[in-house]
């Protein structure tokens, strides 16, 4: 069939033949030409902009100015543990100066944690300006927002806010307290070990797991105040893996995480048979490496159904770090 | 067949078409592209804004050769470890803070072998025997309290030595990974210090234990 066609192409050349072809080859590519060069003239002339905005309407469009380039360096990062670290301190600052919240026999504790973090931030602040940056002597906006905020007011209780509802006061007040800050001090102890291999500099780096291995021990000692001890020495788990019977579980202390026990002065408002939110246990070596996952801490009086407030913690991530655009304003 | 008779003799009218369109055609496409190539020079380059561009290198993800040494000095430290806790295991009666005892030797075995495959294969694990020679008198016999301060003393050192291996590092990888393991060896430290009894803030808080170095050769 093929030669067939060719030897009908042929004869199309020939003039008078009664086998003409309506387009010819040549004639084919005369008209292709054109077509392309037409194309391209036609693309020459039109305008991206106005095939980009789609069909035009009525109204004045608002001008609108773009976020500065968020790059994330050694600044930003020594800027948001800075942040971290004042957040905080202001928690310490709200619980020490308040025994309903805190144990007297715990105050002396507790400020020891805070004027560390203190060191640690002033720290923070003077490498920042070291690496060339802006110190960054406020709090966290961000982390205020969305963890200490709801967090204290799910423990003290609070009146409703155009955007929060209100909050009964936690049954449990020094023990939320406790817990909470058990969560900051492993949060703060992950962000430095987080932030490790992201800082350029093997200095800034040695800074940084320092802090962070003071914080991991403000958390264990939290941990075994918690739990007790020998009960809140290691995760059991750990235990059986070693080959070794599991830890005996002596007489509860005070403070160990019992959501069934009934609160001192409050109504237990779960019904009998209810489950509740489970208050997670916490060890003061809960693992073999350090973790960098969520940490979830419970706190707060328990609803109708028993559910706590829930806070999953979690290192600083793209919308709580302290970019180099940001101005402190405290 | 043709085509090529006609590319021997002389162009035909055709053909100068052809060339002609085909050649407007490309000249088209070129111009048509132009505003386009130079809408995004436009976009990307401002003259009048942009300052000199800072110069940076990222760090390696993986240990460097020297990293490799270092990596190797810890790892011997970490298996030494582990021997003084087999020491120590032998003499502790059962109890809760043995199963502790246990637990962090297991760990210490654990960070020698991640170590060893962050070395990769070249790792050839051999305990630090000064290490062991210094410290196994101590970790032989003794009370629960005064192994406990023993365990809290070598896991000082095991943190201090691993920050200063930190230090050292160009490769983010392992500096990550002894991260991991210096946060834990500091609850370690917290731990035996309550073992053996401390209530001293500045004893459970914080250690001064000296790093200890790799020896020439």
């Amino acid at each position: 069939m093929t030669l067939q066609r060719h030897d009908i192409d042929n004869d199309a050349a020939t003039p008078g033949s009664v086998f003409r072809a309506p387009i010819g080859r040549r004639r084919f590519l005369t008209i292709g030409g054109a077509t392309v060069a037409s194309a391209a003239v036609l693309a020459a002339c039109g305008d991206d902009g106005e095939s980009e905005a789609g069909v035009a309407r009525v109204g004045i469009a608002p001008s609108t100015t773009a976020l500065p380039d968020a790059v994330i360096n050694d600044v930003v990062l020594l800027r948001t543990v800075s942040s971290i670290e004042h957040s905080i301190v202001a928690v310490y600052d709200e619980v020490i100066a308040d025994a309903a919240l805190l144990d007297p026999f715990l105050r002396d504790q507790m400020t020891r944690f805070r004027d560390d973090h203190i060191a640690h931030a002033e720290l923070f602040e003077g490498l920042t300006a070291e690496a060339g940056g802006e110190p960054w002597p406020c709090s966290n906006a961000r982390f205020d927002e969305v963890v200490v905020t709801p967090v204290m007011r799910a423990i003290t209780g609070a009146e409703a806010t155009d955007t929060l509802a209100a909050r009964e006061p936690s049954d449990d007040p020094r023990r939320d307290v406790l817990n909470f800050t058990w969560g900051l001090e492993s949060l703060a102890a992950a962000t430095y070990q987080a932030f490790v291999p992201m800082l350029s500099l093997p200095a800034l780096r040695v800074e940084s797991i320092t802090a962070g291995a003071h914080e991991a021990r403000h958390a264990a000692l939290l941990a075994m105040t918690i739990t007790g001890i020998p009960e809140g020495y290691i995760d059991p788990s750990d235990v059986t893996n070693a080959g070794e019977p599991a830890p005996t579980t002596t007489s509860a202390p005070a403070t160990t995480q019992d959501i069934a026990a009934p609160s001192s002065d409050a109504p237990d408002p779960v019904e009998e048979g209810t489950v509740g939110t489970e208050i997670p246990t916490v060890y003061a070596i809960p693992s073999q490496f350090g973790q960098l996952g969520a940490i979830p801490i419970v706190v707060g009086a328990p609803d109708e159904n028993g559910t706590r407030l829930t806070v999953r913690l979690e290192t600083p991530s793209l919308n709580t770090l302290v970019y180099e655009y940001l101005t402190p304003e405290c | 067949m043709p085509d090529h008779e006609a590319a021997g003799s002389a162009p035909s009218t055709d053909s100068v078409m052809r060339r002609r369109l085909l050649g407007a055609g490309v000249a088209g496409l070129a111009v048509s592209l132009f505003p386009r190539f130079a809408s995004r020079v436009s976009a990307t380059t401002t003259p009048e804004e942009s300052t000199p561009a800072t110069t940076t290198t990222a760090p390696p993800r993986q240990p460097t050769g020297a990293d490799a040494d270092l990596l190797a000095f810890a790892q011997s430290m970490e298996l030494a470890i582990v021997e003084l806790y087999d020491l120590a295991l032998g003499v502790l009666d059962e109890s809760d803070e043995r199963s502790v005892f246990a637990a962090v030797r297991e760990a210490h075995e654990a960070y020698a072998q991640s170590i060893a495959s962050a070395i990769g294969t070249g790792a050839s694990p051999t305990p630090l025997s000064e290490l062991i020679s210094e410290q196994e008198g101590n970790f032989s016999g003794g009370s629960l309290e005064e192994l406990a301060r023993v365990a809290y003393d070598i896991e000082a050192t095991a943190l201090a030595t691993h920050t200063d291996v930190i230090g050292q590092l160009e490769g983010t990888n392992p500096a990550a990974l002894l991260a991991s393991i210096v946060v834990t060896e500091a609850r370690h430290c917290t731990v035996f210090a309550t073992i053996a009894g401390e209530t001293d803030l500045d004893v459970l808080l914080l250690s001064d234990a000296t790093a200890l170095q790799p020896t020439e050769g």
